[in-house]
């Protein structure tokens, strides 16, 4: 579903790069490093999807690309850089003017991102003058367009509702439709559809796909949810421990996983045409971003880990066309 | 919820105030007598033609105890709007800033909070002289303080709200921010704390006009009515009377409608109806 766009005119020129990201939050056990060299690419009107178990960094990668890392946490090292600027090196007014118009976020229950007490066309004409640079006398108007190109009917109707009135699924077209505001480049959608019925979560991710085509808009899509990625995502990274372990094209990372934990991701989701009756939960936890270890950090719960493993940390290997793995173990060892 | 009593209470409070800014407003037009002339008659007690009595000099209690509300709501109010505003920037600036800003702004309050609010007025007006401005730009400027902590802690509670970290994550300017997500949440905090504050500032105005400090004759206000009663109370009763029960009662009367108003105000409650019968702007 998701056609590859036509080579942009600046082929070799990417539109996010996000390299050797680390971000730390200081606490009273260490320093908790919740990205630990975070390291990917991602095309222009691209879509690249971002999976790892809860608590492996996904979130919080989002949050420093856009520099809103909640305090103490920071960014200590590495690059963002989008369009070729470098995003960390940003004043936090020049950072404002990229979110929003450059780049723009959404977040899961998107009923909470709005404020409760104002109605949502109100908030979506706000947007638009402040980031869209609609004219103030135009906003309403142009807030009620743009809550009908994201498909929802009566946009006059649901232009006066309040937050709490609308539905999860209304509430995450509204959400979009204020994340469109300042005709972004690069969309973050974080988690955006787990959480609403499967028929929603459809819909949600058919109109993304509309308007990143219409709008040669690339996408970053975070989940949890493999199936919704290998639906939306052309290219796909999955996140452990704050680093991403294996990345490469969709089809290639899921049809022939290399790294362990991501095949260990695959065989814990459920499916209908396996004959496997229970599904393989990974045991274990991964380790605590207060104590990484100087090791592979999947060590203690690989399946396929050998002596070297806690010897060495492993860097990042190519194994076929745009696919790389950080990983020392050959996979030909372990069944897929 | 006690609502419907508490309804009927805010009424009566919201009543009393607006009477007594009637009172205020239409002084000239309502006095039976220029509240500074002298009369014949001294010391007359309430009747047909002095309806509440003479002063010790035979001014008519009425028409100054209608323009001693002047002299009260004028003050009160100014003052409290001095005070809401300087601490509603200060709250705002010091929960979003936090670090540094916080905590300068933080200490400023506690060290201010430090020093009696009355013993700051004296201090000042000993060196500026007695007026009616000076009391209320005083009551302003020391009466910011507790605004400022309320606000401070309700940005504080609401800054990590995940609305404001997705305003921020499409864009929108921290100013606007603050102004137009932020401070609506804080308005009934502000609304509660304005109208304790008017009962407050309403009595320290009356304390500083008793002692002289305050307003000046030959205006009246009713903290001076008192003053001017001390010798002759015990026979002109109703010299302490009136003055005395129109300070209770608007002091009173503010923090019932303060209460009123921020069950109304508060913007978690009650806001479908609004929106079921809302328009289109």
């Amino acid at each position: 579903m998701n056609a590859l766009a036509p080579m942009p005119s600046t082929p070799s020129l990417a539109l996010l790069e996000v390299e050797g990201l680390r971000t730390e939050f200081p606490s009273a056990e260490g320093i908790a490093r919740v990205l630990d060299g975070v390291t990917f690419t991602l095309a222009r009107a691209d879509t690249l999807g971002l999976v790892g178990e809860s608590g492996s960094g996904k979130t919080m990668t989002a949050l420093s690309i856009l520099g809103l890392v909640p305090p103490p946490g920071k960014v200590t090292s590495g690059a963002v850089r989008f369009e070729g600027t470098e995003l960390l090196k940003l004043g936090p007014e020049a950072l404002r003017r990229v979110r929003g118009r450059r780049i723009a976020l959404i977040f899961q229950e998107p009923n909470g991102t709005f404020d409760p007490v104002m109605q949502v066309g109100a908030q979506v004409a706000e947007l638009l003058r402040e980031v869209g640079d609609v004219e103030t006398r135009a906003a309403d108007r142009e807030a009620v367009d743009l809550l009908r190109k994201v498909h929802l009917p009566d946009p006059s109707r649901v232009a006066r509702l309040y937050p709490h009135q609308l539905s999860g699924g209304m509430g995450q077209r509204v959400a979009v439709a204020m994340a469109l505001a300042g005709r972004p480049k690069l969309l973050i959608a974080d988690e955006a559809a787990s959480g609403l019925d499967l028929t929603i979560q459809a819909q949600i991710r058919e109109l993304l796909s509309e308007v990143q085509s219409e709008r040669r808009m690339a996408m970053l899509w975070i989940s949890h949810d493999l199936g919704s990625v290998a639906q939306v995502a052309s290219r796909v990274a999955v996140m452990y421990a704050g680093r991403i372990v294996e990345t490469g094209p969709t089809r290639r990372v899921f049809g022939a996983p290399h790294h362990p934990y991501t095949r260990a991701l695959l065989r814990a989701r459920p499916t209908l045409d396996r004959r496997r009756r229970s599904l393989e939960a990974l045991a274990g936890a991964a380790p605590l971003p207060t104590r990484l270890p100087a090791h592979c950090p999947f060590y203690d719960r690989c399946p396929a880990r050998e002596e070297r493993c806690r010897q060495e940390d492993p860097i990042e290997r190519s194994v076929g066309p745009a696919h790389k793995v950080r990983c020392l173990v050959d996979p030909s060892s372990g069944a897929s | 919820m006690p609502s419907s009593l508490g309804r009927r209470a805010a009424q009566v409070g919201g009543a009393i105030v607006v009477l007594a800014w009637a009172a205020a407003l239409f002084a000239p037009i309502l006095s039976p007598y220029d509240p500074a002339a002298f009369e014949r008659m001294q010391l007359a007690p309430p009747g047909s033609t002095h309806w509440l009595g003479t002063d010790e000099i035979g001014r008519d209690v009425l028409s100054r105890l209608l323009f001693g509300a002047r002299s009260s709501l004028l003050v009160g109010w100014l003052a409290v709007v001095i005070a809401i505003s300087i601490g509603t920037v200060v709250g705002l600036v010091a929960g979003w800033g936090g670090g540094v800003v916080d905590a300068v702004a933080m200490r400023s309050v506690d060290l201010l909070l430090a020093f009696p609010r009355l013993f700051l007025a004296l201090l000042v007006i000993a060196f500026w002289g007695p007026s009616a401005w000076l009391v209320t730009v005083v009551l302003g400027l020391t009466g910011w303080m507790t605004t400022a902590r309320l606000v401070r802690a309700q940005v504080l509670a609401l800054r990590d709200r995940e609305f404001i970290v997705a305003a921020r994550a499409v864009g929108m300017p921290v100013r606007r921010l603050l102004w137009r997500h932020l401070l609506p949440q804080c308005t009934g905090t502000i609304v509660v704390a304005a109208t304790l504050m008017l009962g407050n500032t309403i009595l320290a105005e009356s304390a500083l006009s008793f002692l002289g400090l305050g307003v000046q004759v030959p205006d009246a206000s009713w903290g001076g009515m008192l003053n001017e009663a001390r010798g002759v109370w015990r026979s002109a009763w109703w010299l302490a009377l009136f003055p005395g029960v129109l300070i209770t009662c608007t002091v009173i009367a503010h923090n019932l409608l303060g209460d009123g108003l921020r069950d109304w105000l508060d913007p978690r409650m009650s806001r479908i109806e609004s929106a079921e019968r809302g328009n289109s702007e």
